[in-house]
């Protein structure tokens, strides 16, 4: 049988829309609660946080009062530790100059004859010296000893007379010694007295000559040695120049100490007199023989 | 009311729900939110700047280390402090002028009493002596090689700044060229290292530019040397009824070192006499 419905369309449409009302109500207080509910819990994570942040602080506050016990402790002692700090480099720098140059000596052949040494740059890596052997076989043999020692140098530079042709000192002969090539001492460091013969060239030897302590440059540059044949104490042999430089400086290129009364220790020691002091060489380096 | 159908009010309800829900969101919840985020913010950086407990181990570790290094650094300059530095006779309440005349200093090698304003005397002797002594461990001073040590400002009211934390020998800026002969390089190099052993009491020595030539037994060493002293006390307090201002004027300190009519220093130097006040 089929139920027929005989009622007009809008009959229970009072109902339903009641019903309808609470039902939004409810959703409507559905989501109020629920929102609040979230809000809840994020105050419970404000809440949370705010006693994170003061926990922190508190940690702050006494990680400050150490800092301030810290800070305290230095400036009471820092004007000491500064003047200790200077006598210690003090100590240091002096201490460094025989153990540098000590080295220095440790890894010189003893077939050479060392004239002069000296650092010849203010960060004290650059030692200078002007040297004498024997032969020139000494020579390159000795080169060839302290190349192997990259570990200390970073560079070993030698400076020596070559061996060029001159006809006019070939033919010359001159009064001055021997022109022949190499063989005479008279073609020495080229301005030697080769071919003008005379005395003995004052290579080392004159004030204020090539060699001689530049101020606060540090050191004496003996850059400029005569090279060549020489002779000392009746033995023949040549001059040349060695320039080693160090991969670790001096000090580690540390500058003179110097109290400035400031407070603060300063590299200085501007001192060095001017050239030429220690100059006088009496080695008689580098003569030549004018006959 | 009667006019809506059941449409309008389901629609009118999500409607409302939304704003509620949307209000509530707006203008409680993401404000918290955000209160929260800050807040969490604020406690990592603080945290990250030492709010934490290990943090607080690590600087109390931090301090005592501190602590000690300072009593080390202490020691040590208790100890250098009595072997380098010279022992004057002021404290920062001595009167400038007392200082310059009055009190004695010590006694020189050879027994005689000396005053602050013999102080370059006294240093320039004593540096001379112990270059002397060096004789024996075969180094010797070339005699070009002397130690000059200008005057102290005849003005007693510049002893105060001269004196305020550093004294410099020879003076501030310079050094002594120092010129030796050395019979090897083993006593030149032992000399080298007997500056911090042996040259004491006069201020810390400084050697700079060292350089050897020639060779044994006429080896040549060359260095510049100076000393400096750090004063154990404060400066001396000026004198306020001297003026010491136009006779110092004329010529700071006058000729250094060179004592007029055989007095040492003192009151002759051209410039350096102190004037009245009045």
């Amino acid at each position: 049988m089929l139920p027929i419905n005989l009622l007009p369309s809008h009959y229970g449409d009072k109902d339903k829309k009641r019903n309808a009302i609470i039902g939004m109500v409810v959703l409507v207080a559905a989501a109020a609660i629920i929102m609040f509910y979230f809000y809840n819990e994020q105050v419970k994570l404000y809440n949370a946080a705010v006693e994170e942040k003061t926990t922190a602080e508190n940690f702050k506050t006494k990680f400050d009062a150490q800092v301030t016990a810290i800070n305290k402790v230095k400036a009471k002692i820092a004007d000491t530790e500064t003047k200790q700090t200077f006598v210690e480099s003090a100590q240091k720098y002096n201490d460094s100059w025989p153990a540098a140059f000590d080295m220095i000596r440790n890894l010189t052949s003893p077939d050479v004859l060392l004239k002069n040494m000296a650092f010849t740059d203010t960060s004290h890596k650059t030692i200078s010296m002007a040297v004498f052997a024997g032969s020139e076989d000494i020579m390159y043999r000795w080169w060839k000893q302290l190349k192997t020692h990259n570990d200390i140098f970073e560079s070993v530079r030698f400076d020596f007379k070559g061996r060029p042709y001159d006809p006019e000192a070939a033919t010359a002969g001159g009064a001055g010694g021997s022109a022949g090539m190499l063989s005479g001492p008279g073609m020495a460091g080229g301005k030697g007295p080769g071919s003008s013969g005379g005395p003995a060239a004052p290579m080392m030897s004159a004030p204020g000559g090539s060699y001689g302590m530049p101020g606060s440059s540090g050191g004496g540059a003996s850059g400029g040695d005569p090279v060549g044949p020489a002779e000392i104490e009746g033995r023949p042999g040549v001059n040349f120049n060695v320039t080693l430089v160090l991969r670790q400086p001096m000090d580690n290129g540390a500058a003179a100490p110097a109290w400035t009364g400031s407070g603060a220790p300063a590299a200085a020691a501007p001192g060095g007199f001017p050239g030429g002091g220690p100059a006088a060489l009496s080695a008689p380096g580098g003569r030549g023989k004018g006959d | 009311m009667n006019k809506l159908t059941f449409v309008h009010i389901i629609i009118i309800g999500i409607v409302v729900a939304a704003i509620v829900a949307g209000a509530m969101y707006w203008f409680m919840l993401k404000p918290k939110k955000e209160d929260t985020d800050s807040t969490l913010a604020a406690a990592a950086s603080t945290r990250d700047n030492g709010g934490t407990q290990e943090k607080i181990n690590q600087k109390i570790k931090e301090l005592h280390d501190t602590e000690k290094k300072a009593a080390e650094t202490e020691a040590k300059w208790n100890v250098n402090v009595v072997k380098y530095m010279p022992q004057f006779p002021y404290t920062d309440k001595t009167n400038a002028l007392d200082l310059y005349f009055a009190p004695e200093v010590g006694r020189t090698s050879k027994g005689k009493m000396y005053g602050f304003r013999d102080i370059p005397t006294v240093w320039g002797e004593w540096v001379t002596d112990w270059y002397k002594k060096e004789e024996k461990y075969g180094v010797v001073r070339d005699p070009s090689t002397v130690f000059p040590i200008p005057q102290f400002d005849t003005d007693p009211n510049k002893l105060p700044a001269t004196l305020a934390n550093h004294l410099t020998f020879p003076s501030d800026g310079k050094t002594w060229p120092v010129r030796l002969t050395c019979k090897s390089l083993d006593d030149a190099l032992e000399h080298l290292k007997r500056f911090n052993k042996s040259m004491v009491g006069h201020g810390m020595p400084v050697i700079n530019n060292v350089a050897l030539s020639g060779h044994s037994p006429d080896l040549i060493m060359s260095y510049d040397l100076a000393l400096y002293v750090i004063p154990r006390s404060g400066p001396p307090v000026q004198e306020p009824m001297i003026n010491g201002g136009t006779g110092a004027a004329a010529g700071p300190g006058g000729p250094p070192s060179m004592p007029m009519m055989g007095a040492p220093s003192s009151m002759g130097a051209p410039g350096g006499k102190a004037g009245r006040a009045d």
